[in-house]
């Protein structure tokens, strides 16, 4: 666990071009992929994450998670997991690439043992990746949404910018983030939006990854208009 | 409550005790915890009889519910209330402006 005052906030600036970027995805929304086994149904959930492959295809992912309501995300797991528009920006050359892993977890109490020892494995696998950004995302509005800017701190220690998607600005704020961005309209479970509305989608995400650009205050969650 | 327990090591630092307190009895915050998946760090208290003393001394009693109030409570070495917050069974405010309480004791 990054050992420094919860009052501090650790900020990496983020000096590179997003155009040659590799970007990975970190999220607390109970996401998991083909083959591996789901999150467990109920409280105290648990500490395991899960690697998502790049080139999983978006309708490939399920999510187990029961503190919040997705059965708009399990239709498309891309409103709050964005590898599909993800890997559309990067076809587009407004990011240089996906990563060829990304980290999910579910929802948990065992907050100690997860910010002790899966937040470490995880920002540990990032760190010895080809990522120059990463993008966080969570499921329920409390638990999950103050867990996951503790990710992103312990991720930003490590070197490497961060960006929170918050549905939930007043809990993700309250963990002093380096980066948090809402948009008007946002809601639990649709973080990038409803459905199948991959412009939109692609909106949010690009507004989330221009904020990374500007270098704006730490601890802050900002919302952001669309573009 | 597992936030506390997440953060514990902040607490030591300012050579703080965390304790958790309420009505409820002592099985009943075994389970507490254990649906938690487990308090370690610091102990949870039963003001449970006679039920809600403790509650009353520090003013956070609900008398007609039978419950407290959910506060954070910081008290000195002297045992002097030095922070006082009540807040909604549905909020939890950010540790830091605990974490500031405690600094001012310094």
């Amino acid at each position: 666990m990054l050992n420094i005052s919860r009052r501090a906030i650790p900020f990496t600036p983020f000096d590179r071009e997003l155009s040659s970027s590799i970007v990975t995805i970190a999220s607390a929304a109970g996401v998991y992929g083909p083959g591996q086994e789901a999150f467990p149904p109920e409280d105290p959930g648990d500490i395991s994450y899960r690697i998502i492959p790049g080139d999983t295809p978006i309708d490939h992912l399920k999510i187990a998670h029961h503190h919040y309501e997705h059965e708009e995300a399990d239709r498309d797991p891309n409103i709050v997991f964005p590898l599909q528009s993800l890997r559309e920006l990067a076809e587009e050359g407004f990011i240089g690439g996906v990563n060829d892993k990304h980290f999910s977890v579910g929802f948990t109490t065992r907050l100690r043992e997860l910010y002790e020892t899966t937040y470490p494995e995880i920002a540990d696998q990032i760190e010895k990746s080809r990522t120059r950004l990463v993008v966080l995302t969570a499921g329920c509005p409390e638990t999950c949404h103050r867990s996951v800017a503790n990710l992103a701190r312990e991720i930003e220690g490590r070197g490497i910018p961060t960006i929170i998607i918050s549905a939930s600005p007043a809990a993700t704020e309250s963990i002093r983030p380096p980066r948090g961005m809402t948009w008007e309209g946002v809601e639990i479970g649709r973080i990038l939006g409803k459905a199948g509305d991959r412009e939109h989608h692609k909106k949010v995400l690009r507004a989330a990854l221009q904020m990374v650009t500007e270098n704006s205050s730490p601890g802050k969650v900002v919302s952001r208009p669309l573009d | 409550m597992p936030s506390y327990e997440a953060d514990f090591a902040e607490f030591e630092r300012h050579d703080a005790q965390v304790l958790g307190i309420s009505v409820d009895s002592i099985p009943s915050h075994v389970a507490f915890a254990k649906s938690l998946g487990g308090i370690e760090k610091y102990p949870l208290l039963a003001d449970f009889h006679p039920k809600g003393q403790v509650s009353q001394k520090y003013g956070v009693w609900i008398d007609d519910k039978g419950i407290c109030e959910r506060a954070i409570i910081v008290v000195d070495k002297e045992g002097k209330v030095r922070y006082i917050d009540v807040h909604d069974i549905g909020e939890q405010p950010d540790n830091v402006q605990i974490l500031d309480a405690l600094q001012d004791l310094h």
